[in-house]
């Protein structure tokens, strides 16, 4: 068996770097002749230095050097340099594309990745006359348009005299500016954790926890003074909202408001922490991060399967309190802990769950160039993954080192070579270990089901062989035999049932397939039949050749396929396993069955080396996927039988297969029957791949071998067996050949009963001529033969209730490992333009320069495993910021997604950096750092406060005061629904499809949206769909997800105006919660008003506010037409959503 | 993330709110509102209104800006930009490199099924195609040498609209009114009017992305009713006066109690817009003095002609009120929209009929109420098409060379600039691509696209990312 070489193959160059590359080998070989210029590149040996010391002037064999030629230059090369060049290639220019200066003449003999600009005299070779040209489309400069032929001659004459450059120009360093990372270092962000002491204050009485110290100490150097407390009615709802994302009940504010205890308050905290609504307020926040969405966007829209799992694993793992050092790991590498977090109905494996999180990117169906489409998933992977954990903003070192921070393009590279070691994996929830159990029974039931099904096959098929010989011979033309008697009157019969079907047989499939084993004797019995032995014989041995040299044509054509797989090692040692219906290994013998009470038979057997996910039940899942190879030849074709099960061809791990393009790359297995089929991969010969077998419902497949071939499949090819019995000179008679048949399909069912098929020598293989005898088996064998004993319908009955009880499978969008790979620098960020080889890694500001590469896989857990580090200064400071910015308004770094240089500095970075280690000293335990920063004095201020303070800290960056702050989109309609009464407080689950208004249209639109009020569920659950994102969200802000979103804007649009005037919903829920105030009995209008205060606001409503309100009320009773008119009521509840506390914290 | 170039004292609104909220009630807001000194309000007065006037870097020409968006790419070669390659070498393998296309289906070349004729004074030729916007091309700029850099629509479009071709950044619309602000105080200064064809890529066209959501572009439908949560959901105009009162006396309690702050004040504000619009998008659709033969000069007594015509002849009514960017979308025509990959013929003319009449009524009527000079008009697709064939009879994308021309704003009537090669495939002279066009349609309002920044994400972000040079040529 030949396995294709797993090593990534080296990308095709562009022509024209193809050629420079070449050139550059010469150049280095020595020094320039002309210019006696050491222009070597760092990564060849130095040549000889000159023994021209002085690099001026230029001495050129020809005329250049001469006034005349300085002249030249100057008048006519210099000014189409600059205003065609310089913009992007010189020096002044931080980053010159390309890293190929032109603007010194070394700098031009040095080049760029691609090689020397020019070689002097040598109009043929260089580069720049190449790309002037605009011959090569990968390479025309410049870029925004074609020079003039005067300016094109121009430059060839200058390079065709030597190139000249005038003295006292040809000095510059030629490199580009230098990354220096050491300088860049001393950034605040990327200093280790400083261990601050807690400051010491004037007003000890003010301090509750050390918060309070480190705001407080800042706000006494300026002189300012902390605001008052806010009563308790605006603590419970601040907390309330904070915590939970919904308003307080009347019920808590009246337990707070009576709670006497010292530590009231604190139990409220705690309450709130405690509540599963917890969880769904502040996953929702995570969700921004994570990019979170539920389709691909782009032209249809298309699903992405169970995206709502890792929003329920959010919640789940937030109101667990999950470290959030391991939060990270799972999300990271959740597949490859060696212990994964179970869920405690240990149903769920809750890390694997967790990587879902690289998947949630946008994503496009037919990409014309799948490198462009991988690169920029992964570019959207590294951005949303370094921007959630770490604060930075990496994009931009695709193309170039970062602009300001301490990130290399290399730093980027590194990054990326994990995420192309690691595929998209639509795996299996559950646990192997809640399909152990069954697994063993049906293994067990097995041992004892095959034996005896192989025993009752066979017995059959001898059997039923009888009648086939007498069969046939009934069927024959040869008129003498015709005449023989059947032996037995049974035989008659069952003969006679069985001739129909039969001579249909021999007539429609067997005469028209030379590779049917039938074709002989159908050509001889029917078509050619003759009596006389030797007419007989000879006929039978033109048929022989023929089949013979069809053999040998076929093996021929064969002969430029190679075998990427054929199972015959006995293990699955170049796939990855996953799920149960593959087992352990390939079979040897892979038989094919139906398995009912009714019915017990061998359909197919297929072999030598099966990977066959139908040995234990068609209902067990699972998954093959090879390793990456680079697809050598223009077809891929597959041997296999089976049904519901599907085959991918993954390139550049494109995993979105779709017509138009792409729908040529997977193929749904639907033949019950060993077929061939086909994959044309002309177009991505070269380019890396790997192959998955994807059982992913309650079929099954075979698969017996997949080749690589520049033909198309290989022909049937007639057995070898047949040939030889034909060839037999003993055979002189149809009668003799007929029984003749009857005894090789006879031994072969011996040597299937004697457990010997795998054994047989090459071109006596058995296999396929058993196989086709299971399948026509009509032919031979009558059904009732195969009606199962009682014996086996007890075995039958049992194992069927083991299959009933498996669990059914659910399935996510989750990472694996692929094949280990590092990735290239791509120069300006183009897949084309290949650079240096970069290991696997973390930052190097982080780790340093040397770190252990990964042993083996994608090295996803030791990232992991770095990221989390304590040597890691950003991970714990990113998240206690964040945590910050959502219970003050604020973050202490005010760009929560970029703690670089652009980004804003801290407003208290030893409170920073206190909070960050406390966060890890807590056990990374998000809840405590939640309970630390609410229980502070700093969180209890009012948001009202003194003149003088106000103008000594205008925007509040101080914290004298509390911010106030408008809610969320999911808090406004949350709480619509929760005062309304209408909340349904369930977890979890699928989402509910969004309400579509006739203003959402697209490709891609469901078919049927949701119901206008969510079905009362809490806004989370309302589906992401990028296309037809939920307009009422969207007019508060929700953030579009296409990359982490750590902070949204708070706009004011009249969008949000119009909505909470006229959006049916919240009409819908002023009716709603009218009707429920009004269902109370006995109480005044007054006393109503009371109560919707309460509900919407947390507090007793004013006397003027009252009495407004019932003076509306009797205006809109008036209009109603009768004093008390619920309608009233409605339009009342709706003003007071429009009032702005109901959207505003204080 | 806000930049607060907005924030000022935040005294006069506060002053005007709290009269309104006490003295005149509903009536006197919307006449004070009505007030045409208030929607003239000069910039740094208003302190809460992110869409009051700003001035603009430099005087510039074009106040309002239409850009007619032709959805899936228009063929080249069959409109603007003719080829007599393609008719001698017509049934030939094409004879140049092909790149890879979206659905790899090449065929041979194919001569446009179209004759072009010259027009105007400036004697520019036009296919038959769009024989009514020819009679204008004395006051057009075409421009022959367009690229892009995606060949697929989505990524295209978000190139075109927004400078990258990635979901989320900003759109030009947004880009313009974050930069000027808007002349009209009862609509949103960021209209988009959806004949019925969203663009591959959705609403994300039009997002005002990482700006703040005041310069999103608003959607307005087809029809009587264009725009969402519009119609007052009370019963009648006096139960909506009735609760917009007792709102803003209930809001001055919450002033009260929770303290000045411009966040709430804002809010309060924003209502005021929301009102407004209430009846200026009516009045807006009120085409009741519209004459007959201005009428009939859109295609509106057309069936064919009249969804276009009608968004047309509003976004004449938008420019009339001072809205700043308005772009429109295609109508659906029964066929797909400007994407040929199959049955060019009837496809396109489809596609062209709908829109032809009413673009040259909309050039025409906008000239001759003196609106052009000061109104941009831009007509493009995100790219063009082959000019060989897809199949037998269609064409595929193409991003390497197509055709954009711009009208009125200061630009230079009567131009063709750059040019593509022989068989109109790759722009060879002059290529301009999206940064460039961005580039200029700035400048012509009066921007300097490298000024007009919001910082982002670390960065200074840009409509032109970094690059986009203005095109000097054609602008007059």
């Amino acid at each position: 068996m030949a396995i294709i070489g797993s090593q990534r193959p080296i990308r095709p160059l562009v022509e024209g770097a193809v050629v420079l590359s070449g050139l550059m080998a010469l150049l280095a070989l020595g020094p320039d002749p002309v210019s006696g210029q050491n222009k070597t590149t760092p990564s060849r040996p130095a040549p000889k230095k000159s023994v021209v010391a002085s690099p001026l002037p230029v001495r050129a064999p020809s005329l250049s050097g001469s006034p005349g030629s300085v002249e030249f230059f100057e008048k006519r090369v210099r000014p189409i340099l600059v205003a065609n060049c310089y913009q992007c290639h010189a020096k002044v220019n931080e980053m010159a594309q390309g890293g190929m200066q032109l603007d010194s003449r070394e700098a031009l003999l040095l080049g760029g990745k691609r090689g020397a600009a020019l070689i002097p005299g040598d109009t043929a070779k260089s580069l720049l006359l190449h790309a002037i040209s605009y011959q090569d489309s990968a390479l025309k400069m410049p870029p925004k348009g074609k020079l003039s032929p005067e300016e094109i001659a121009a430059l060839t004459k200058w390079i065709k005299d030597g190139a000249v450059w005038p003295a006292g120009n040809a000095n510059r360093p030629a490199t580009a500016a230098a990354f220096d990372l050491q300088t860049r270092k001393h950034h605040w962000a990327w200093q280790p954790l400083q261990t601050a002491r807690v400051p010491t204050v004037k007003n000890r009485a003010w301090v509750r926890n050390p918060i309070d110290n480190f705001i407080l100490a800042k706000l006494e150097e300026r002189h300012l003074k902390p605001s008052p407390s806010a009563d308790r009615r605006t603590l419970i709802r601040r907390l309330t909202f904070d915590l939970i994302g919904l308003p307080p009940t009347p019920q808590e504010i009246d337990a707070f408001l009576t709670d006497t205890s010292p530590n009231a308050y604190e139990k409220v905290v705690d309450r709130l922490l405690a509540s599963p609504h917890y969880g769904e307020r502040w996953a929702r926040h995570w969700l921004d991060l994570a990019r979170f969405a539920e389709t691909d966007g782009h032209e249809f829209d298309f699903e992405k399967p169970n995206a709502w799992m890792y929003r329920d694993y959010v919640i789940r793992a937030l109101n667990e309190d999950l470290p959030y050092n391991q939060f990270v790991t799972e999300q990271v590498a959740g597949d490859l802990l060696p212990r994964p977090r179970i869920s405690p109905a240990g149903s769920v494996n809750e890390s694997l769950l967790a990587t879902s999180f690289f998947w949630f990117g946008e994503g496009k169906h037919s990409p014309v160039d799948l490198q462009v489409d991988e690169a920029e998933r992964i570019d959207n992977q590294i951005d949303v993954f370094s921007k959630t954990f770490l604060g930075l903003s990496v994009g931009c070192a695709r193309r170039h080192n970062h602009k300001f921070d301490a990130i290399s393009t290399k730093d980027y590279y590194a990054l990326s070579g994990y995420l192309k070691s690691s595929r998209y994996h639509l795996a299996q929830i559950e646990t192997p270990e809640r399909f152990r159990p069954a697994v063993e029974d049906l293994k067990a039931s097995r041992a004892q089901i095959q034996p005896l099904l192989v025993q009752t096959t066979t017995a059959a098929q001898q059997k039923g062989l009888e009648s086939f010989e007498a069969g046939l011979l009934a069927l024959t033309t040869v008129p003498q035999t015709r005449q023989v008697a059947l032996p037995d009157p049974r035989l008659a019969a069952a003969s006679v049932r069985a001739l129909p079907p039969l001579n249909k047989y021999l007539r429609e499939v067997a005469a028209k397939d030379p590779a049917n084993p039938l074709y002989p004797w159908f050509r001889l019995g029917i078509e050619q039949a003759a009596e006389k032995p030797e007419t007989f014989r000879t006929r039978a041995n033109v048929i022989a050749a023929d089949l013979k040299a069809k053999i040998a044509e076929a093996q021929k054509a064969a002969a430029g396929a190679v075998v990427f797989e054929d199972f015959h090692t006995g293990d699955y040692r170049n796939w990855d396993l996953s799920g149960e219906a593959f087992g352990t290994a390939p079979e040897r013998i892979g038989l094919q069955t139906v398995l009912t009470e009714a019915s017990s038979r061998i359909t197919g057997v297929m072999g030598p080396g099966v990977a066959n996910s139908g040995t234990l039940s068609p209902r067990l899942q699972g998954e093959l996927r090879s390793h990456t190879f680079a697809i050598p030849k223009s077809r891929v074709l597959f041997h296999m039988a089976g049904n519901g099960v599907t085959v991918n061809l993954v390139i550049d791990g494109f995993h979105r297969i779709q017509y138009p393009i792409y729908g040529g790359l997977t193929i749904a297995v639907n033949n019950p029957k060993p077929t061939w089929y086909t994959m044309d991969v002309s177009k991505w010969v070269g380019r890396n791949a790997y192959i998955e077998v994807l059982d992913h419902g309650d079929g099954s497949v075979a698969v017996d071998r997949i080749l690589f071939s520049d033909n198309a499949v290989p022909a049937s090819i007639p057995d070898p067996l047949i040939v030889q019995m034909l060839e037999s000179p003993a055979i002189t008679s149809i009668e003799g050949l007929t029984h003749a048949y009857r005894t090789l399909l006879a031994t072969t069912l011996q040597t299937w009963q004697d457990d010997r098929l795998a054994s047989t020598p090459p071109g006596a293989d058995r296999i396929a001529l058993l196989d086709w005898m299971l399948r026509t088996d009509n032919l031979v064998v009558t059904a009732s033969a195969l009606t199962p004993t009682p014996e086996m319908a007890a075995l039958l009955k049992k194992r069927q209730g083991v299959e009933r009880a498996l669990p059914d499978v659910h399935r996510v969008m989750a990472i694996a490992d692929g094949s280990p790979e590092d990735d290239h620098v791509h120069i300006r960020g183009n897949y084309k333009t290949p650079g240096d080889l970069v290991p696997r890694r973390f930052f190097e500001a982080l780790n340093g320069p040397k770190q252990p590469v990964p042993k083996e896989g994608s090295g996803r857990l030791e990232l992991a495993q770095r990221l989390t580090a304590p040597s890691n200064p950003l991970l714990p400071r990113v998240m206690v910021n964040r945590l910050w910015q959502h219970h003050f308004g604020d973050g202490i770094v005010k760009t929560p997604d970029d703690f670089g240089v652009m980004g804003e500095r801290p407003t208290h970075p030893e409170l920073l950096d206190w909070l960050a280690k406390e966060f890890i000293r807590q056990g990374w335990s998000i809840k405590a750092m939640h309970r630390m920063m609410v229980t502070s004095a700093t969180y209890r201020m009012a948001s009202r406060s003194d003149a003088k303070s106000d103008e000594g800290d205008p925007q509040n960056r101080l914290l004298h005061k509390a911010n106030i702050r408008r809610l969320e989109a999911e808090c406004i309609r949350d709480a619509a629904l929760a005062v309304s009464g209408r909340l349904d407080s369930k977890l979890y689950g699928p989402s509910v499809m969004p309400y579509l208004t006739e203003f959402m249209a697209g490709r891609g639109k469901p078919s049927k949206g949701g119901p206008l009020d969510g079905d009362g569920r809490r806004s989370i659950y309302i589906g992401v769909r990028r296309n037809f994102l939920t307009p009422l969200f969207l007019a508060f802000d929700y953030p579009v997800p296409f990359t982490s979103i750590g902070r949204r804007s708070v706009s004011n649009v009249p969008a949000q105006a119009l909505a909470l005037m006229n959006n049916p919903l919240f009409q819908q829920q002023a009716e709603v919660w009218a009707k429920k105030t009004l269902a109370v009995p006995n109480l005044t209008p007054t006393q109503r008003i009371e109560t919707l205060y309460i509900e919407a606001y947390g507090r007793p409503v004013s006397t003027s506010e009252s009495a407004d309100a019932l003076a509306f009320l009797a205006e809109q009773d008036k209009a109603y037409g009768k004093p008390g008119d619920p309608r009233s009521w409605t339009d009342l509840c709706h003003v007071l959503f429009n009032v702005k506390e109901f959207i505003f914290l204080d | 993330m806000h930049c607060n170039n907005f924030r000022r004292s935040p005294l006069s609104r506060r002053e005007m709110l709290t009269e309104c909220a006490t003295g005149f009630g509903m009536f006197a807001l919307s006449a004070l509102l009505t007030d045409p000194a208030y929607g003239a309000t000069p910039a740094g007065s208003d302190s809460l209104n992110p869409l009051a006037p700003k001035p603009s870097h430099f005087p510039g020409k074009a106040k309002s800006v239409i850009f007619l968006y032709m959805d899936g790419g228009p063929s080249q070669v069959d409109t603007f930009d003719p080829k007599l390659r393609l008719i001698k070498e017509h049934g030939q393998p094409i004879k140049m490199k092909v790149p890879p296309t979206q659905f790899d289906n090449v065929g041979t070349v194919l001569k446009s099924p179209w004759e072009f004729k010259n027009y105007g004074k400036s004697g520019i030729p036009v296919s038959g195609l769009f024989p009514n916007v020819a009679t204008c091309v004395d006051d057009m700029a075409i421009i022959r040498s367009m690229t892009s850099d995606f060949s697929e629509h989505t990524n295209a479009n978000y190139f075109l609209h927004s400078g990258i071709g990635i979901q989320g950044r900003p759109s030009m619309g947004a880009w313009a009114t974050y930069g000027l602000g808007s002349e009209c105080q009862n609509l949103p200064g960021f209209i988009v009017l959806n004949s019925g064809l969203i663009p591959p890529g959705g609403m994300d066209c039009f997002t005002s992305g990482f700006l703040p959501a005041s310069y999103q572009g608003s959607f307005f439908r087809n029809g009587a009713s264009p725009v969402a949560d519009l119609q007052p959901s009370a019963a009648d105009a006096k139960r909506q006066q009735d609760q917009f009162a007792l709102m803003r006396k209930l809001d001055r309690s919450v002033v009260g109690r929770m303290g000045e702050s411009d966040k709430l004040e804002a809010s309060i504000a924003n209502y005021e817009l929301a009102y407004k619009m209430q009846t200026a998008v009516p009045d807006l659709m009120d085409f009741r003095n519209e004459t007959e033969v201005t009428k009939k000069m859109y295609g509106l007594d057309n069936p064919v002609t009249q969804i276009y015509g009608q968004q047309c002849l509003v976004a004449r009514r938008l420019v009339e009120r001072g809205v700043r960017f308005i772009e429109l979308l295609c109508p659906s025509v029964g066929t797909d929209r400007w994407d040929q990959h199959g049955d060019l013929k009837s496809g396109h003319e489809k596609n062209s009929v709908a829109v032809d009449k009413p673009i040259s009524g909309l050039l025409k009527d906008l000239k001759s109420r003196g609106l052009l000079d000061s109104t941009l008009v831009v007509w493009g697709g995100e790219f063009g098409r082959t000019p060989m064939a897809q199949g037998s009879d269609g064409r595929d994308h193409n991003p390497f060379g197509f055709t954009v021309w711009m009208a009125g704003g200061g630009v230079k009537g009567g131009t063709i600039f750059g040019a593509t090669d022989d068989y109109g495939y790759y722009a060879e002279e002059n290529k301009v691509d999206i940064h460039d066009m961005h580039a200029t349609m700035l400048h012509l309002m009066g921007m300097d696209h490298k000024k007009l920044t919001y910082r982002f994400s670390g960065r200074d972000m840009r409509l032109t990312d970094v690059s986009g040079n203005v095109i000097k040529e054609i602008i007059a």
